[in-house]
């Protein structure tokens, strides 16, 4: 793993710290570590640190939201274009444990749409192919 | 938000009075070297009339004065001439040589002679009255004959010094000369002292008081030490009358005479006297200008005061008020840029938000107030910043007494969701009109509104209430589910719900029917609502079920639920909007009649499908069986139709299967409108 330190801001939220640091998890899979609440203010980091990874070459991405406590539509809305403008064969991955996060998910019927494991090692497996779908 | 163009008015005029203070110092600073100069500049002129004045007097003499005035001094040259002879036979110690020494020491002092002379000649012609010309022509001539007839009376004289400065005492001429010489000094060294004011030009007050020298008493040359330049003047004005005497007496001797040691005498007489008289015209016009000049700075104390102390400040200080003033000035005039920058920006967002306000306010409509038996409430409250629109809610009528509710919300904000948010509600609004149930409009509508959100996405609830039967049938597409008083929000089955709107998903995959056989209230809202924060905590699908049921007691209005939920939090980043449908009834709780999953064939395979057949109460062994029949039947018709019943008993659920999709719902809404017909 090696920590490349690229900042994508850091945006005050108000409440929590907002933080999106870029890290190399493997030699074709990039890590966004996402740190802070997900909502309107601290979105269009997210945002443009996935057009950043995704603009920069075909790689897999893994969002790690275990240090998220809260995430919002407009958000979850950043998620799912990143999700839909992935190449072909590339696939994206969100590592997450935190309940409220993945209550979240669920209630917006959006748990089905990404592959959310509950650790980094099951988002590298996934995205590099020895596992399927399994939620 | 009003108030505060009110308030920066009155910030501005401390502003522009620091602004009119800065200029006034910036004008001080200005004109204060000029002020400073001034008295310096003033000063030549009175100081200068010595050879102003010099020059005057040479020319003031009109043609025949030139005439005597150059007979004069033939005559005296001529005399001199005489007088030197003695000289060169006698060696270096005659009297005229040492006057001449005295006089060549300086070209000042010779100059000054010069100009003395001519002075004394004026004097002379003036004294002499009605016959210049003849005086002059006596004097002349006089001072031609005896040009070797007076020689032994020169020797005489001269012997008569030379004794007596043997006798170790100085001749009266070299008494004056050595005066002369100390008082210009004394008047040198005082000026040299003002002239470090830089308000005195050193060379006149030189001449000056070189010019007065010859003639200075001991008492005038302490004068001059004491009190510079202006003393030396007074004493100079004072001594004219007197000294104008004696140049008529020597001028007249000098005519009078007609004799060449008289001569001769008087021109050595007048390298003093003379000279005195010349200084003592200069300094007489000199010493009114001087006056003139006084007496207009004694006119204004203040102009005098001001001007002393402005002379006092160092440069240093100058360019630092120069530059402070230039700061403030500069300073002054971006603040007030800034300020009217920032009132025209604020302005502006007004404007701008009043017009989201106005067309949301114009997308959002009135609702009747009642819909047959069911009380209908909305309320919209948009966000305070960036988050202001998107939301949009819809209470209309259907056929055979139905009411139906729509409460949305698109991604983005502002007017990039204004239209996304009108096609919705239209588009939605026609499904239900259609007679399809919630469910089936969303399934139908989604993918042809997915295509004109252009990336965007909406969460969504439908809704319809036959208050007939007294069910209310919802279906939500990524977006929460209602609240009903008298039910458990844990109840409603999150689990495996449907995705909203334009995120690439088939939706309208999920609906709930509910009983309410008693009175009830159920709120549709945004996602805004529960998300307001209290103390950075979101405020919850608990909190807002709690406020509902308070809320029933009371006036049951959207607008008022709305506002207690602005009440009790303390950040709104979203738009809040709800709807509130009050049933009247008696005390039953609403329950869960049904609730149905529409499966593919990877949800029947994917683990969400498991976890909703888990909290609708399949049992774990039933579930895998569920599951694969599901499956097969979504192989053959793309997808499968799951109704799970709640039993009126305790137990576990009746289960359906059908291969129920679009396409037979459209058929069935036909079959429906059929039956109205009939």
């Amino acid at each position: 793993m090696q920590a490349i330190g690229d900042n994508h801001g850091g945006t005050g939220t108000g409440d929590v710290a907002f933080l999106v640091t870029r890290k190399e998890l493997a030699r074709d899979t990039s890590l966004l570590e996402v740190e802070g609440d997900l909502d309107l203010a601290s979105a269009p980091s997210l945002k443009w640190a996935l057009a950043d990874l995704q603009s920069a070459d075909s790689r897999h991405v893994v969002v790690d939201l275990s240090r998220v406590g809260f995430i919002d539509s407009t958000a979850l809305g950043v998620l799912v274009g990143a999700q839909r403008a992935l190449d072909p064969g590339v696939r994206l991955a969100i590592a997450c444990s935190e309940e409220n996060v993945l209550r979240i998910f669920e209630l917006t019927g959006l748990d089905g749409m990404f592959e959310i494991v509950p650790t980094l090692q099951d988002a590298l497996g996934y995205v590099q192919g020895s596992t399927t779908a399994a939620g | 938000m009003p108030r505060r163009p009110g308030v920066r008015c009155q910030v501005a005029p401390p502003t522009s009075l620091a602004l009119v203070l800065c200029i006034l110092i910036a004008f001080a600073a200005l004109l204060s070297p000029a002020a400073a100069d001034q008295p310096a500049q003033q000063e030549p002129p009175g100081e200068s009339p010595p050879s102003e004045s010099a020059a005057e007097g040479a020319s003031s003499g009109k043609g025949a004065t030139h005439k005597a005035e150059r007979l004069l001094r033939r005559a005296e040259h001529e005399a001199e001439k005489a007088a030197k002879t003695p000289d060169e036979a006698g060696g270096s110690g005659s009297p005229a040589s040492a006057t001449h020494g005295v006089g060549g020491s300086g070209t000042k002092a010779s100059r000054q002679a010069a100009r003395a002379e001519r002075a004394a000649q004026r004097a002379a012609r003036k004294a002499a009255g009605s016959a210049p010309k003849e005086d002059a022509g006596a004097a002349a001539p006089a001072a031609a004959k005896g040009k070797g007839g007076e020689r032994s009376r020169e020797e005489r004289r001269h012997a008569h010094e030379e004794q007596r400065r043997k006798s170790g005492r100085e001749s009266y001429k070299e008494k004056q000369a050595r005066i002369a010489r100390e008082a210009r000094e004394a008047a040198e060294a005082s000026l040299g002292s003002q002239g470090s004011t830089g308000k005195v030009t050193p060379p006149t007050a030189v001449a000056a008081a070189g010019g007065l020298a010859p003639s200075a008493t001991p008492e005038t040359k302490t004068a001059a030490v004491g009190s510079g330049a202006r003393a030396v003047q007074g004493a100079k004005t004072v001594r004219v009358p007197a000294r104008a005497k004696r140049r008529r007496h020597a001028a007249g001797a000098g005519a009078a005479s007609g004799s060449a040691p008289v001569a001769a005498l008087s021109t050595a007489g007048e390298a003093s006297a003379a000279t005195g008289a010349g200084s003592a015209a200069k300094p007489r016009r000199h010493a009114g200008a001087k006056r003139h000049a006084s007496a207009a700075r004694r006119s204004s104390p203040l102009v005098t005061t001001v001007t002393r102390i402005i002379g006092v400040v160092p440069t240093a200080v100058w360019l630092l008020m120069g530059a402070l003033a230039l700061a403030v000035l500069a300073f002054a005039t971006s603040s007030r840029l800034a300020e009217r920058r920032v009132r025209r920006l604020d302005r502006q967002r007004r404007e701008l938000l009043e017009d989201v306000g106005l067309l949301q306010a114009a997308l959002l409509p009135e609702l009747p107030g009642r819909l047959g038996a069911v009380a209908t409430t909305a309320a919209y409250r948009p966000a305070s910043g960036p988050g202001a629109g998107g939301d949009f809610y819809d209470v209309f009528a259907l056929p055979e007494g139905l009411v139906a509710i729509v409460v949305g919300d698109v991604s983005g904000h502002g007017r990039d969701a204004l239209p996304h948010t009108t096609l919705l509600r239209y588009t939605l609004r026609a499904y239900l009109e259609a007679g399809l149930d919630p469910r089936e409009a969303l399934r139908a509508a989604a993918p042809a509104l997915e295509r004109q959100l252009g990336g965007s996405f909406a969460t969504v609830v439908l809704a319809t209430y036959d208050p007939r039967e007294r069910i209310l049938t919802y279906s939500c597409a990524g977006h929460p589910h209602p609240l009903l008083t008298g039910l458990d929000p844990g109840e409603a089955i999150i689990a495996a719900s449907a995705p909203p709107i334009g995120a690439g998903r088939p939706t309208g995959t999920r609906q709930t029917v509910l009983a309410v056989p008693g009175g009830a209230l159920a709120a549709f809202y945004t996602d805004g609502v529960i998300e307001a924060r209290v103390e950075g905590e979101l405020y919850g699908q608990g909190r807002l079920a709690a406020e509902l049921e308070r809320l029933s007691s009371g006036e049951a209005s959207a607008a008022s639920l709305l506002d207690r939920v602005a009440e009790q939090t303390d950040r709104r980043p979203d738009d809040m909007a709800a709807c509130v449908i009050g049933i009247s009834g008696g005390d039953e709780a609403p329950r869960i009649v049904s609730e149905q999953i529409e499966l593919d064939g990877r949800e029947a395979g994917h683990a969400r499908a498991s976890r909703f057949l888990a909290a609708a109460g399949v049992p774990q062994a039933e579930i895998g069986r569920v599951l694969s029949a599901a499956r097969a039947i979504a192989a053959d018709h793309g997808s499968a139709l799951l109704t799970i019943e709640a039993g009126e008993a305790e137990g576990s659920p009746r289960l359906t299967l059908t291969h129920d999709n679009v396409a037979p719902l459209r058929a069935r809404a036909l079959a429906r409108t059929q039956e109205v017909a009939l």
